[in-house]
């Protein structure tokens, strides 16, 4: 099982779209696969049509052995269930450090799924935390969607430097360019000469597209409803390429 | 499960009559309809099915495969793969769950159709307040393909819940629906098993295992022949399967089966006269024989693998010869192998062994003296066996010649196979301890024998292959590397040796031999 994290201190720069999108396209694929909604927020839940409901909230995911399985919910498509949000995430933060090995307590919550999963993905609130420092020790790889703008690539320098810091380095780091919009001159010249600080970049990169933003019309993965679409066939090259990626790490 | 999954319609009622009256009792909406061509595959031996697993191929409308594994009587499938082509071994499948699951179960078998069903599936979305689908109700119409013709019965037209995790009550719900207002009655077998039984498979009907149950009372002479019907049965069902090369164990379980006849006549034929004894072991030594030359290849095909694992990465390309070599040869042996399947001499073989033991017993029996019970005569063969195991093994020190330990190998194989032709007889929890135990110093006889044979066999294909001119120096020399590995590993599992022994030899395995085995005056007593 890999867990992959969609991952970004900033908000709004299409982690929760590449977490639901990717996801699926594992699942199509014929992978076993998990979204783990963990943005109190639960847009992700959303998207799915399930509430963003867990019953007995963090404290009993967090204490109960197997507890994900039992709230886990199937999603309308094969091979790809949810592990809803719940409100109570929001307090996430003050849970986790209420104990011993504060920076290790989601793992209880992710062993039971290694048998039943090939591919979890996590989608992240934006900030970076305790909940963030958790999720890193849980996951394979981080995916972190960045859009084109020099502020953008300094938040993805922020947290290469943090990586650096906290003895991270073999926790590899899956930067993509998302939202590109191709009109905008900077983000031209940003795709075309990627800055070498920003470690690498994925090659794949998501256009923005008003397809991507419908998700929330059709309350479903863009490919469900667009599979034809230029976004669509994004996800897809990027999804093949963050295989590579992990297979050849 | 508490709840069933799977039910035939009411008689009368069609798929389009009973979606009409579901969908005045819940919310749910057509999710469309398909075409379907599912095969049913498992092995010869059944090997999902005896897992409780069900895999089919189906083909969609627009040439796609895909492939589905789930447990009997159950709804969803567990693992869904779509390969590119129809998939005869697990070797073919892209990497992934499918293939780690299958690999396990099946291993080197070939998956083949059991039942090809023509269904024609329309599924509804069960659904809640936010249109999210909370359970699947696939309605199957299916027909079994028999050549050009189908036939279609009742029983196999169907409605199937697929639950979706987390909506447990929706899916008892709709079950309880369909039993209780829409007159469905749950299913008793499964879609699988009632489709290959109106096809006239018999799911499981076929296992190499012997499980013949046995009076140990019996006079040998009957129950060596309830035991010699049952391995003449393998023999014969493996035969076709042979002739089409259809994976290498059906030759595998023939001669096993061969060898175990062989085996428990020479043991027993004391039960027999001897005129007939001594005319079929000839003939199943001959049997044995010409089908050993095929068995080895494919085994070496089979190793190929863990073989190139054993030299490095840059010899593979060189490896490759000898492998396309090996396949050559393979095709030649088993040429050879069903040309002695269509001779005279096996036919006649066949003929009158099964005459012979089909024959009731009562009139062969050796009249001068009295025919000793199965149990008697298997004690004192048994006992024997183990005594001489012993007495090969602990003559052997470490600087020992290599026969002393194919000796050994060989005595202990046919100790083993008593022990399991009869194990009907004895206690079975302290025979599989014996088992267990002489299975590990077999395996490490096993090795040995194995490694040594390879590597000469190896050397010597590829000097073949050298000399006739269609062989690379590189092959030669890759031969070479890989050689000298198999050497190495040989002479680890030489040291292992004395370790194995011992731990067959000890006290506690020897006193359940005596205990099992071992004839007392007393026993002997009239
Ligand atoms: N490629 C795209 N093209 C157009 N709109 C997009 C694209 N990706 C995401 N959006 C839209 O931008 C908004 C934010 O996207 P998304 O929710 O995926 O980002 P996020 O990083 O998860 O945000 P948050 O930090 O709030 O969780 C959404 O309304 C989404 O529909
Ligand atoms: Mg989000």
């Amino acid at each position: 099982m890999k867990v992959l994290a969609a991952y970004n201190i900033k908000g709004g720069v299409g982690k929760t779209s590449a977490a639901v999108n990717l996801g699926y396209l594992a699942a199509c694929e014929g992978a076993r696969t998990l979204v783990w909604d963990l943005d109190p927020q639960g847009a992700a839940s959303f998207y799915f049509r399930v509430k963003p409901k867990i019953k007995g909230g963090t404290r009993r995911l967090l204490r109960k052995k197997n507890r994900a399985l039992d709230v886990i919910k199937g999603t309308d498509y094969r091979n790809l269930d949810l592990l809803p949000a719940d409100f109570s995430y929001r307090n996430l933060e003050l849970v986790l450090d209420d104990g011993k090995k504060r920076r290790r307590r989601l793992r209880k919550i992710v062993k039971p799924l290694r048998n039943e999963y090939d591919y979890v993905f996590i989608d992240c609130a934006p900030s970076i935390s305790l909940v963030s420092e958790n999720v890193f020790a849980v996951s394979d790889a981080l995916l972190v969607p960045t859009i084109p703008t020099t502020l953008s690539l300094r938040t993805l320098k922020t947290l290469l430097d943090f990586r650096a810091r906290h003895d991270l380095s073999d926790l590899p780091i899956l930067a993509f360019f998302s939202m590109v919009d191709r009109r905008k001159a900077l983000h031209r010249l940003i795709l075309d000469n990627p800055p070498k600080t920003s470690g690498s970049i994925l090659a794949s990169s998501i256009p923005y597209a008003s397809e991507v933003e419908k998700m929330g019309m059709y309350r479903a993965p863009l490919p469900a409803y667009a599979g034809r679409s230029r976004a669509a066939a994004a996800f897809e090259s990027l999804w093949s390429e963050i295989k590579d990626a992990l297979d050849g790490g | 499960m508490s709840w069933d999954s799977e039910f035939i319609l009411p008689s009368g009622a069609g798929v389009r009559e009973l979606t009409r009256r579901l969908r005045k009792l819940t919310p749910c909406r057509p999710d469309g309809r398909r075409s379907v061509e599912r095969t049913f595959l498992d092995t010869f031996d059944w090997r999902l099915y005896n897992r409780g697993k069900v895999l089919e191929e189906r083909h969609d409308g627009n040439d796609d495969i895909v492939l589905q594994m789930r447990a009997l009587r159950s709804a969803g499938p567990e693992v869904v793969a779509k390969p590119a082509a129809a998939v005869r071994f697990v070797r073919d499948l892209p990497a992934g769950t499918m293939r780690r699951r299958l690999e396990s179960v099946v291993q080197m078998r070939a998956l083949l159709p059991v039942v090809r069903v023509h269904s024609r599936i329309s599924t509804l979305r069960i659904i809640d307040k936010n249109q999210k689908t909370v359970a699947f109700l696939e309605l199957e119409k299916n027909k079994i393909a028999a050549g050009s013709r189908s036939r279609s019965a009742a029983e196999l037209t169907r409605a199937r819940i697929v639950p979706l995790r987390g909506y447990v009550k929706a899916a008892r719900g709709l079950s309880q629906l369909l039993v209780e207002a829409l007159e469905c009655t749950p299913a008793e077998n499964d879609t699988f098993v009632a489709a290959a039984l109106l096809a006239c498979r018999k799911p499981g009907a076929y296992s190499a295992k012997l499980d013949i149950r046995l009076d140990p009372d019996t006079p040998a002479h009957v129950a060596s022949k309830l035991v010699f019907r049952r391995l003449h049965e393998i023999i014969r069902c493996n035969e076709n399967g042979m002739r089409q090369q259809i994976d290498s164990e059906f030759l595998h379980d023939f001669r096993v089966a061969v060898r175990r006849t062989r085996s428990a006549l020479a043991q027993l034929k004391a039960a027999f006269p001897q005129t007939p004894v001594d005319r079929y072991l000839r003939d199943f030594r001959w049997l044995q024989q010409t089908t050993g030359s095929a068995r080895d290849l494919d085994v070496y095909l089979l190793k190929f693998a863990d073989f190139e694992n054993l030299v490095d990465r840059s010899l593979h390309a060189d490896l490759r010869l000898l492998k396309e070599f090996l396949g050559q040869q393979r095709e030649i042996a088993y040429r050879r192998l069903v040309r002695s399947l269509d001779s005279k001499r096996y036919r006649k073989l066949m003929n009158d062994w099964q005459a012979f033991i089909g024959q009731s017993s009562r009139e062969r029996s050796n009249s001068n003296s009295a025919v000793p019970a199965i149990r008697d005569l298997a004690r004192k063969r048994i006992w024997r066996l183990y005594r001489r195991a012993m007495k090969e093994g602990r003559r052997i020190k470490t600087n020992s010649p290599a026969e002393h330990l194919h000796e050994l190998r060989k005595t202990c194989k046919k100790l083993r196979y008593l022990l399991e032709l009869f194990q009907g007889i004895f206690p079975k929890r302290k025979l599989k301890k014996l088992i267990r135990s002489l299975r590990q110093l077999q395996d490490n006889l096993g090795e040995f024998n194995d490694l040594q044979v390879q590597s000469e066999v190896l050397q010597s294909f590829s000097t073949k292959m050298y000399q006739k001119k269609d062989g690379k120096a590189e092959t030669l020399m890759a031969t070479g590397v890989l050689v000298q590995a198999l050497m190495k590993k040989k002479s680890a599992a030489r040291v292992e040796f004395q370790s194995h022994f011992e731990t067959f030899a000890q006290p506690a395995v020897d006193a359940l031999f005596r205990e099992l085995f071992h004839t007392t005056a007393a026993d002997r007593a009239p």
